[in-house]
């Protein structure tokens, strides 16, 4: 890696299928409201989580519902799947890979049980966010179902 | 240009003297980065009343998920200061304080002090 090339932008692809809508509809405030960075989320008609850009695990949450993925660019980005799904401890939770994993774009990281999700936590609503703001030039997001890229993120460097 | 400036620290009265940290970026990362886990989380311990009021620490991966004698008395301002993005208050005895990604480390150290 010689670092004479620093990327200007990394395209997301969509978690899972379904529709990507905008981060304030998620039903919790750390994400609506934009705590920890912008992004968006994604209504799931599947249940297999796959990166959404190449990057390293950077972690895993034991219960398997969430991870971090950082790029070469060095944008930090958090997968939260579905809302207080920590409460499931794990249940319907498996993960494909591991911490310090190099892992590419559409790669699958968890798979998950959308029915027993949507039946026992808040939300399945799947949110994805960059959480080293000042990384973030701007973010462009593409709404709707199943759009071939979800996000582009233009890069502070 | 981050610039924290991490003061007293006594121990001793379990008082936590968060002097002249000046925390340009929002950022929980920032101070972990500036005075290490141990030291954030013995700050959000003491500010979240000790273990005389703690009676339960969890996490998700983004925040602290406790649950507490009387919440009322959370030093927010303190938090705030150690770098919490918020806190949430769904009632008397929970409080979710979102201190970033670092907050199952930042649990995993809270419950040494307990």
């Amino acid at each position: 890696m010689f670092g004479l090339f620093k990327k200007k932008s990394e395209d997301f692809l969509p978690v899972l299928k379904g529709k990507v809508v905008s981060i304030e509809e998620v039903p919790d405030v750390v994400f609506s409201q934009k705590m920890l960075g912008d992004g968006f989320a994604i209504e799931p008609e599947n249940g297999i989580v796959v990166a959404p850009v190449d990057g390293v695990i950077a972690q895993i949450f034991p219960t398997n519902h969430a991870f971090g993925i950082v790029t070469d660019s060095g944008l930090e980005i958090l997968v939260h799947i579905g809302i207080d799904t920590v409460d499931l401890k794990g249940q319907g939770f498996e993960r494909f890979v591991e911490v310090d994993q190099k892992v590419k774009a559409g790669t699958p990281i968890i798979k998950f049980d959308l029915a027993f999700v949507r039946a026992n936590a808040k939300s399945v609503m799947t949110p994805v966010v960059v959480t080293n703001k000042e990384k973030v030039k701007s973010m462009h997001v593409n709404y709707g179902v199943n759009p071939e890229i979800a996000a582009t993120v233009e890069i502070n460097n | 240009m981050i610039h924290a400036f991490f003061s007293t620290l006594q121990v001793a009265g379990y008082e936590i003297h968060l002097n002249r940290i000046e925390k340009v970026t929002e950022e929980g990362e920032t101070v972990v980065g500036k005075i290490g886990i141990s030291e954030v989380a013995r700050g959000y311990y003491h500010a979240i009343g000790g273990k005389e009021n703690i009676v339960e620490v969890d996490s998700c991966i983004t925040r602290l998920r406790l649950t507490l004698k009387d919440a009322s008395i959370v030093d927010e301002a303190a938090c705030k200061r150690l770098g919490a993005a918020g806190l949430i208050k769904p009632n008397n005895k929970n409080v979710q304080i979102v201190v970033g990604t670092h907050a199952e480390l930042i649990a995993e150290e809270i419950k040494k002090f307990k």
